[in-house]
């Protein structure tokens, strides 16, 4: 592009600019603007809030399923095999043998064979 | 400026009446540059309350009262290049508006109720925003703040991010583009003239 003097620029320009600016004066707002202008507000305001929420949902939601499947698969199986049911029947037995008989206190017998 | 710093500061704490306030004292201007930016009255409201519902939400985050008729020029020039972003996507739409536009304005002329000083307005107003439409969007609203709404070089630089030499490159090489497309203009509109006498 070819340079132009800076001053004849300004010169041929700044009565144009000012003839525009007489032109186009500041319009008044109607009366609509201001609740119009709320409404808008408040309904930015809104979609934020919902938009909140639903993140909020969300991490609760995610939140349940994790705890649920933690439950199902590693707490509810230790719930379901208390360790009491663990120990086979002779032990049970004899257990219960040497509680009952005072004679046998401090005898071990030998699990499994007979007597 | 136009209001006092606590009213600002208030609006930026939540207080609603502060903001209304604040929206009284400033929609005047901030409505007058947005008619100037877009070119297109119609539109003007709408893009107005966009600029202060971009500001209620923003407000929280203005470091300092003394800056805020800056930052209230950026939301609006933001605003505005919003818009003609998507006018020029709509252009085709436009077309047809303007089109409308033109039967109204001869339809007004037809009546003889246009006063001569409204005709010599209008035709500014026409021939400006012509020239404007051959320039780029940054030139056009860097031009409209510097030389139309008469922001200083200081304000020009908070509002854009970059430094004043910067600026003055930009203005310049702008100028220089308008001048171009008037002169043109205004060889075309002689040439006419003459052809016709």
């Amino acid at each position: 592009m070819e340079r132009m003097d800076p001053d004849r620029i300004n010169d041929r320009l700044v009565p144009l600019w000012v003839e525009y600016r007489e032109a186009c004066p500041d319009p008044e707002a109607s009366a609509g603007f201001m609740p119009q202008m709320w409404q808008r507000i408040e309904a930015r305001r809104n979609a934020i809030s919902s938009s909140w929420f639903r993140v909020w949902a969300q991490v609760w939601l995610a939140t349940t399923v994790t705890l649920t499947i933690v439950m199902g698969v590693i707490v509810i199986p230790r719930l379901q095999n208390p360790p009491a049911y663990q120990a086979n029947y002779v032990d049970v037995l004899a257990a219960a043998d040497s509680m009952a008989d005072p004679a046998n206190e401090g005898v071990a017998l030998p699990l499994g064979e007979p007597e | 400026m136009l209001i006092e710093f606590e009213l600002i500061e208030k609006a930026r704490k939540g207080d609603d009446g502060a903001f209304n306030q604040v929206v009284h004292a400033y929609r005047k201007r901030i409505l007058g540059t947005i008619a100037r930016l877009i070119g297109r009255p119609e539109d003007v409201e709408d893009v107005g309350q966009e600029v202060f519902l971009r500001l209620y939400y923003s407000l929280d985050q203005l470091r300092a009262a003394e800056v805020f008729e800056p930052w209230l020029y950026r939301l609006t020039v933001n605003a505005a290049y919003d818009y003609l972003r998507r006018q020029k996507r709509r252009h085709e739409h436009r077309m047809s508006d303007l089109s409308e536009q033109q039967v109204m304005m001869a339809d007004a002329s037809a009546g003889g109720k246009k006063q001569a000083e409204e005709s010599r307005r209008t035709k500014v107003r026409e021939m400006v925003q012509s020239l404007l439409d051959k320039v780029s969007e940054e030139d056009r609203i860097l031009l409209m703040m510097k030389e139309v709404e008469g922001l200083s070089l200081k304000e020009l630089e908070q509002i854009y991010n970059v430094n004043e030499n910067a600026l003055k490159v930009r203005l310049f090489r702008a100028r220089q583009r308008v001048l171009k497309a008037y002169e043109s203009e205004l060889a075309w509109t002689g040439g006419d003239k003459g052809r016709k006498e």
